[in-house]
């Protein structure tokens, strides 16, 4: 069971280890990125994020998917991150164990505006955020559990 | 939520720079902005400064300092070219006209993007300057098209819409006015009735008719002295004065252009040179490529094909006989030479049939620069040439420049160089076969020119001698291709000159990649590079330096760079040579090199001759000396070696032994068991050896997933190890190390001292050591018992302190979007070691990592977005931890000082939670 899927352009790093992960109450962080599957630097340093009583998976999307349709995950209480919505999307439409959403931070690009601390998007991101926002319970945009949440439909809609 | 003051800058800027005004520059600078957005100019000024910094914005350095936003300048299109520091706003202007779309009135310049590449950009910028343009001085030998680029400029003038589609191009020849200063005032100015016996009326001047044009003055050297000082008062004013009326003043809004074909600073007033901000020079035809040549020849023929209206076509030989003309008067007297051709022609020529330029039609300075017609012409099939073939002729001829677009824009070939290099090179060579294919085919039907065979010869001499020196043996095959492609470099490179000057970036960096990949094929591309700038005395730029290399590359094969290299020394003429020529033919390979030694030569000599060789081989290199029956001591003796080469000697040399000592090199066996083995029975052979090479201290780096891991982590050592520390990282691959295990020559060149990576190839006898653990601070024992034997306890230290920064820093990269990680770093390792010290805590590798990248996260946040978190616990955590609070604020002193910016509590009840928490 998926509690909180983040999206957080810098996937795991201090402040969420330390934040979210008591917040969340998971006992395993998954990691789901094309990404830093290839390049295995940024794993180590991920593995050097995590907090010592946490287990830590990292997987492609599609290796995420798999994992998270394997039956014997359904016991086990999983704190996702991808570091795109796109990524969310894809994780989001191909299982069904997510329905809460946290978006940390997304970095900024050409053609992007903030709309939310930390969180940039452009127009196609947005298109993308409005479809997550009908698939799941709950998507919001919170940098630290502490900072009010402010939901994504209310965002969008503005 | 409120937009920020930062973004708000950049909007501002951004819609300044989009239509920039040139001539109310006052709008950019830190002063004015600051003034606008309501914010004070410190601030505003290091804004600006961020910005630019991370690559938004584009600086002026000058006084005031000037800001442009990168993007609007150029409405969103290749704006990545342009530099992010100009020292004046006129260089920042020429950058931004080069690179806008082009209106193409240049294009029928031939040579625009050639050899008068230059020349046109100057002649852009000058005359589209704000304001009335630039006075620009077109300076070039008569026939190099002054007058002809002074009418294109107009053309351009009208098209970018910096003059009216009615403005004129008024064109005067100063020349004919040399004796007559008087009628070229009254012409230039015009005069009052009265002014001079039978002005019977008021006049307008060439300066009026020019008014909102542009004024060309050609030969301006023929101006007197008062002329010229006429016309520089009126440059430095405006305004002017008709000849016979010193009242009245007009104005003229003109842009000047003014020639000459003598040296300015002879011949102009020191006054009016000093008020032309630009002169431009043009070359003579004879400095221009062969290229532009033919395609002038063939724009002319055709251009009076059309006037005359019938076809030309042209014989073979006068045609080339045209070309090898030098033209001491230029472009003008080809088109004049072609003129007298076709005139020439017409006389004889049938009516009605296609006109056929010949030998007997050229005009005389010709024939008699040529008095006999090369052999190789006449053999030739083709011996007439109509306006098409010479037309396809030139569009053939852009091959390289096809090659090199596709090396540097094909299908993401180059994205490869990164990840994979091997792939890169297979997919590369793969075009550039098809390359070699078409030269070859084009040679073959158009047959070979007296030049190219002198090039072959010199490149063929540059590659004995390299093939010599690096003991490796070029085929036949791959030569010839070097040849061709040397001659079509010559030849036809001016094509590939935009597109090196647009690539130039991608281009060095391409070479710094093939450089780490393989640092003797870069090596030996940069030796054949000098030796034919030697030898042909021509410039290798650095787009022709890559294609070299990647030709080069494709001969590696062939070659092996670290091979032990064999000499066979013997007395006799040619001995040594046919020995080590059969051997190396029995071998398949070229193993052996010979020195002969004829029977009167001093083994002196030969140990001289011997040393020079040793001498020139590059990089560490294992040597063995074969030699005959009793030379062995004389010679080695008077060996004066370099010290990084083992050299074995054998006596007693035969054909048996060569084979087998020969098959032991190409199997990588070391030197020194291939002497023992060899003299195990003492009686028939003895050796010496020399074991001047002291081994290199080496930690190799390899990682499964590939190279370029291995790469980083290589890099990762190298940055971190302390710069006293005699060690270097070597990359090496990981599955041919598994391959060969202990075997590998990388053992017997070097000290190994450890392996790192991210997966143990278990290679017996050398340690493993992997990077995450090292980075971890696991196994601590056993790392720093293989680290300490090189380094002191300070040094291990350092060591740590640096990795770890090194590794945050490249995770940071990615991270970051405008501050400079390195710099930010530098600070944030202070924020550490001060922390550090304010808690007596020593934080753990992954604690330090978490907050180097964090708090560079949090500066950049602060600055870009002005948000700082919520803290749950906010109150109860500032009435407990006030020493922590004050601690971290002087901890923070330098960079709130540097960037401006205050941490705000909350974030520092989140550094207190992470450092303890954690």
């Amino acid at each position: 069971m998926v509690n909180l899927l983040r999206v957080d352009a810098r996937l795991l790093h201090g402040q969420v280890a330390v934040t979210w992960i008591s917040n969340v109450n998971a006992s395993s962080i998954l990691i789901a990125d094309d990404l830093v599957m290839g390049d295995e630097m940024a794993k180590i340093a991920l593995k050097m994020a995590k907090p010592a009583d946490m287990k830590l998976a990292i997987r492609s999307i599609d290796g995420a998917i798999e994992l998270l349709n394997d039956p014997r995950s359904k016991d086990i209480s999983i704190f996702a991150i991808v570091r795109t919505i796109e990524d969310a999307l894809r994780l989001v439409k191909k299982t069904d164990c997510i329905q809460r959403i946290n978006i940390g931070g997304i970095k900024k690009k050409e053609g992007s505006r903030l709309i939310a601390p930390a969180v940039y998007v452009n127009e196609g991101e947005l298109v993308t955020l409005s479809e997550l926002v009908d698939l799941v319970e709950e998507v919001e945009f919170r940098m630290v559990p502490s900072d009010t949440p402010r939901s994504a439909k209310s965002l969008i809609n503005k | 939520m409120a937009e920020s003051m930062y973004m708000q800058l950049v909007k501002h800027l951004e819609s300044l720079s989009d239509r920039t005004d040139w001539n109310r520059l006052e709008d950019h600078t830190a002063g004015s902005i600051a003034g606008t957005l309501g914010i004070s100019r410190t601030l505003a000024s290091q804004y600006l400064n961020e910005e630019a910094a991370a690559g938004t914005l584009v600086k002026v350095n000058t006084r005031p300092v000037y800001f442009f936003h990168r993007q609007a300048l150029l409405g969103g299109r290749r704006e990545d070219l342009l530099d992010t520091v100009y020292s004046s706003v006129q260089e920042l202007y020429a950058a931004v006209l080069s690179l806008q779309p082009e209106t193409g009135v240049f294009d029928k310049l031939i040579g625009s993007e050639g050899s008068l590449r230059y020349n046109v950009e100057q002649c852009k910028a000058a005359i589209s300057y704000p304001g009335n343009g630039l006075p620009i001085l077109l300076w070039g030998p008569t026939g190099t098209g002054k007058s002809f680029l002074a009418q294109i400029m107009h053309e351009y003038a009208v098209q970018k819409g910096v003059v009216g589609s009615e403005s004129r191009f008024v064109a005067v020849n100063c020349s004919e006015y040399a004796d007559n200063p008087e009628l070229f005032l009254t012409n230039l100015f015009g005069y009052v009735k009265g002014a001079y016996t039978g002005a019977e009326r008021d006049r307008k001047g060439l300066l009026s008719l020019a008014d909102g044009g542009v004024l060309f003055l050609d030969e301006v050297h023929c101006l007197s002295n008062e002329c010229q000082e006429k016309l520089f008062h009126f440059m430095d004013k405006g305004s002017y004065h008709m000849v016979g009326d010193n009242e009245k003043s007009y104005t003229a809004n003109v842009r000047l252009i003014l020639a000459t074909t003598e040296d300015p600073a002879q011949t102009l007033l020191r006054t009016l040179v000093r008020r032309i901000p630009m002169t431009t020079i043009l070359p003579p035809l004879a400095k221009r490529s062969l290229r532009e040549k033919k395609e002038l020849l063939y724009h002319q023929l055709a251009a009076e094909s059309v006037r005359i209206r019938r076809d030309i076509t042209i014989r073979f030989e006068a045609h080339q006989m045209i070309l090898n003309y030098s033209f001491p008067e230029n472009v003008g007297q080809l088109v004049n030479c072609i003129c007298i051709c076709v005139a020439n022609a017409i006389i004889t020529a049938e009516p009605d049939q296609s006109l056929e330029i010949q030998v007997r039609h050229l005009p005389n300075y010709i024939l008699q620069d040529h008095y006999t017609i090369p052999p190789q012409l006449q053999m030739l099939k083709k011996n007439v040439l109509d306006l098409d073939q010479i037309r396809s002729e030139l569009q053939q001829e852009q091959k390289l420049y096809l090659l090199n677009r596709d090396i540097l824009q094909g299908n993401g070939t180059i994205a490869e160089v990164d990840e994979n290099p091997e792939k890169f090179f297979s997919l590369i060579q793969l075009r550039m076969e098809q390359y070699f294919d078409e030269l070859y085919q084009e040679t073959k039907n158009r047959g070979q020119n007296p030049y190219a065979a002198f090039c072959h010869g010199i490149v063929k001499g540059i590659c004995a001698n390299l093939s010599q020196r690096m003991g490796t043996v070029i085929q036949e095959h791959d030569l010839e291709n070097l040849c061709l492609m040397v001659d079509d470099f010559l030849d036809n490179f001016t094509m590939c000159a935009p597109l090196a000057k647009k690539n130039e970036v991608l281009i060095r960096s391409i070479l710094d990649k093939f450089k780490g990949y393989s640092s003797e094929t870069f090596g030996m591309t940069q030796e054949f590079a000098s030796q034919l700038t030697a030898g042909l005395n021509c410039a290798i730029p650095p787009l022709f330096l890559l294609d070299l290399n990647i030709c080069i590359h494709s001969f590696t094969p062939f070659v092996n760079w670290n091979r032990t290299v064999g000499i066979v020394i013997a007395h006799g003429y040619s001995t040594a040579s046919s020995i080590a020529a059969t051997g190396n033919h029995l071998l398949g390979q070229h193993v052996f090199n010979a020195i002969d030694m004829p029977m009167e030569v001093h083994s002196g000599i030969v140990a001289a001759k011997l040393s020079e060789y040793l001498r020139n081989l590059r990089g560490a290199k294992d040597v063995i000396v074969l030699v005959d029956m009793g030379s062995l001591e004389q010679i080695y003796k008077n060996i004066s070696c370099e010290d990084n080469i083992n050299l074995g000697f054998i006596n007693n040399l035969s054909m048996k032994l060569v084979l087998n000592v020969g098959s032991m090199i190409l199997t990588d066996v070391p030197v020194k068991t291939i002497l023992l083995s060899c003299c195990a029975d003492p009686v028939q052979y003895e050796y010496v050896f020399q074991e001047n090479r002291k081994k290199p201290n080496v930690i190799l780096s390899v990682c499964a997933t590939g190279i370029a891991t291995a790469e980083k982590i290589s890099q990762l050592f190298t940055q971190s190890l302390p710069a006293q520390v005699d060690v270097s990282v070597i990359t090496y691959n990981y599955n041919s190390l598994i391959a060969s295990g202990r075997l590998s020559p990388v053992f017997e060149k070097n000290n190994v001292l450890f392996i790192v990576g991210t997966q143990d190839p278990g290679i017996s006898g050398y340690p493993f050591l992997a990077l995450e653990d090292i980075l971890e601070q696991r196994n601590m024992n056993y790392i720093d018992k293989q680290l300490s034997s090189f380094m002191s306890k300070a040094e291990l230290q350092a060591f740590n302190n640096n990795l770890l920064k090194n590794f945050s820093l490249q995770n940071l990269l990615s991270q970051l979007t405008i501050l400079n990680p390195e710099k930010l770093m530098g600070f944030v390792e202070t924020i550490i070691t001060k922390m550090q010290q304010g808690t007596n805590m020593k934080f753990t590798n992954a604690v330090i990592l978490g907050l180097y990248i964090h708090i560079s996260c949090l500066i950049e946040r602060l600055i870009t977005e002005k948000y700082a978190v919520n803290h749950k616990d906010l109150d109860d955590f500032e009435r407990h931890h006030q020493d922590f609070i004050s601690m971290t604020l002087s901890s923070f002193q330098e960079i709130e000082k540097n960037y401006g910016v205050a941490i705000p509590v909350s974030e520092i009840a989140y550094l207190y939670d992470y450092i303890y928490r954690a």
